[in-house]
């Protein structure tokens, strides 16, 4: 298998307002590798993305991120290791989309400093990357979905993180860019090594582009695995009460829904 | 990026125009010439041919009040486009969410009881942050925290304080106190005086330098709360901290002048159409801007009619257009 962990998830407890909504949680992520969490609405997928983004606070449990636990390290420290590109993200106002980028190179930036040369290269190296840099003078607020979400992963390229969060990165997407997002998120954690965790609704593109699922259900991890090993008929029905039916087709796999829906 | 430093050199020779040709405005005449004359006379040896007149009139009517609305045009334009940024609402500003309200009442308080200029600068602080508190409370009891619900609770805010700002004048001296209330409320650089401008030019400034400095935050900040703290910014304290700055100048201009509305609204508007929306630019544009419309608006408000026009009448005429203006605008992306 690969050789370095570089995301550890400990009994991680948390929720809203003093209920509990994921327990026990307990997971890792090697370097460079890309896992789905699959499982249905309200099963805790976003709070435990949340928590490791910073944005919630763990009830109880500890996350460590090449080998830092995240609770002992500054707001601005996590910020160069973890990014995170959100499910919505609603534009007020009209920045360009490099002024979009450039705010990912913050955690960089000491007191009232603000970005010097080097950070816009590293920018527009992160626009050119995901294949948005000819957009880069154009109103993000006038971007089409697809372009919107390479925006926001080129802007947490532009953090140079070790761990990159999505939740659904293909929601609101049509077909044809959900499996361009998808390609350019393998991408990245092949050629940069970055550590992919994607909260995904699709299990069929889960199975096209992971290393490895999680399977979440009611607040806790119940499997995972090679996502062949873990998108079964069996789960599948556990997860959603659907019969499903999983064809091969060249080695890759996907599912069917039944026949008599 | 040609075509911005053209903006740029252009804004500033009519800045400049504008400044000197606010001294020739008002009662006493006094021609260009003749006003920039006596203005370099204090620092170039230039023969001293005019009347002693001229002097009086220059420095001490028209400097200190040119000054004054400078410094309060460009106090509550980099409050607007501050608030704007941290609650990421273009339509907030000082004004709009009660803050001038209540360092207005803070103010009328400290007159009616006869403090003088610090005690009135200290109780319009105290109102003003007294008063963005209750919006804040009041925005955030709701679930559904719309951009429309921080400007009701301004409202709710700004009525009640002017409610409390009317109980006053009822209460006051109708020959020695109200007049003065009255006046001053409405917003007036007519009767400012080089020891007010003492006390508050400084905080003026200073507040305006911290919020240029913390102008990249406010990027991050206009995010959102989730994304900012995932791109490694702490956002409750920083709102705080703007909060706390953009309060405490918005007090201060509201001492030296009296409740001066939509100001903080336009301007950052007519900035961001003018240099985009990154606060890098946006925050020093609004300063800019903002001192050299208000002066604009105070030589109207000097010449338009015979006598003197309260400046708030003239803002509001202004502001509330480009307000249902930005409303309409903007009306599907929110709410």
């Amino acid at each position: 298998m690969k050789e370095s962990i570089s995301l550890i998830v400990e009994g991680l407890e948390s929720g809203y307002n003093g209920t509990t909504v994921i327990s026990g949680v307990k997971l890792s992520v090697y370097r460079g590798e890309i896992v789905s969490i699959l499982g249905p609405n309200g099963a805790g997928k976003t709070t435990l993305l949340r928590c490791i983004e910073g944005t919630l606070s763990p009830f109880s449990g500890n996350i460590y991120i090449e080998g830092k636990e995240l609770h002992n390290i500054s707001d601005r420290e996590r910020g160069k290791i973890i990014a995170s590109v959100p499910q919505i993200h609603r534009p007020i106002f009209p920045f360009t989309t490099l002024e979009v980028v450039i705010m990912g190179r913050n955690p960089y930036l000491t007191g009232y400093g603000t970005p010097s040369k080097r950070d816009y290269e590293i920018a527009e190296k992160a626009l050119q990357e995901v294949g948005i840099y000819e957009l880069k003078e154009r109103y993000y607020t006038e971007l089409s979905g697809g372009e919107l979400q390479l925006t926001l992963i080129a802007r947490a390229l532009a953090q140079e993180p070790k761990v990159i969060l999505f939740d659904e990165p293909t929601a609101h997407l049509d077909f044809k860019n959900q499996l361009k997002v998808l390609s350019i998120v393998r991408r990245i954690a092949l050629e940069k090594d970055i550590s992919i965790l994607m909260v995904m609704h699709d299990p069929n593109l889960a199975m096209l582009y992971s290393d490895r699922v999680f399977l979440m259900e009611k607040g806790k991890i119940i499997d995972s695995g090679r996502p062949s090993e873990v998108i079964t008929p069996q789960s599948m029905k556990r997860l959603y009460d659907f019969d499903v039916e999983i064809v091969n087709s060249n080695g890759r796999c996907f599912l069917l829904p039944p026949q008599n829906l | 990026m040609k075509k911005s430093y053209l903006i740029i050199v252009f804004l500033i020779v009519v800045y400049i125009l504008v400044f000197f040709f606010s001294f020739t405005i008002g009662q006493y005449p006094i021609s260009f010439s003749d006003s920039i004359k006596v203005l370099f006379s204090r620092i170039f040896p230039i023969e001293r041919v005019w009347d002693e007149t001229f002097d009086v009139v220059i420095f001490q009517a028209r400097l200190p009040r040119i000054i004054s609305a400078m410094l309060v045009g460009g106090a509550l334009s980099i409050g607007g486009a501050s608030f704007q940024g941290i609650f990421y609402n273009p339509l907030v500003e000082p004004y709009i969410l009660g803050v001038s309200s209540g360092a207005g009442f803070g103010a009328a308080i400290a007159i009616l009881l006869g403090g003088n200029f610090i005690t009135v600068q200290v109780t319009s602080f105290l109102m003003g942050l007294l008063s963005m508190i209750l919006t804040l409370w009041i925005g955030s009891s709701r679930r559904n925290k719309s951009t429309i619900t921080l400007v009701l609770s301004g409202f709710i805010v700004g009525s009640l304080f002017s409610s409390f700002i009317s109980f006053i004048k009822f209460v006051a001296d109708p020959y020695t106190k109200l007049p003065s209330i009255v006046f001053w409320l409405m917003g007036s650089f007519a009767s400012v005086s080089y020891r007010a401008l003492a006390i508050s030019a400084p905080i003026i400034i200073v507040g305006s330098l911290v919020l240029i400095l913390l102008r990249w935050k406010l990027n991050i900040l206009a995010m959102g709360d989730n994304e900012a703290k995932t791109l490694g910014e702490n956002p409750v304290r920083l709102r705080l901290s703007v909060i706390f700055l953009t309060t405490l100048i918005t007090a201060s201009s509201v001492s030296i002048s009296g409740i001066i509305g939509w100001v903080g609204l336009v301007v950052p508007h007519i900035a961001r159409m003018l240099f985009g929306s990154d606060h890098r630019k946006l925050i020093p544009a609004s300063l800019f801007l903002g001192s050299g419309y208000l002066l604009i608006i105070d030589n109207l408000s000097r010449t338009i009619t015979t006598s003197e026009l309260p400046i708030g009448i003239l803002t509001a005429l202004i502001g509330a257009p480009i307000f249902a203006f930005l409303l309409r605008k903007e009306r599907s992306g929110w709410a």
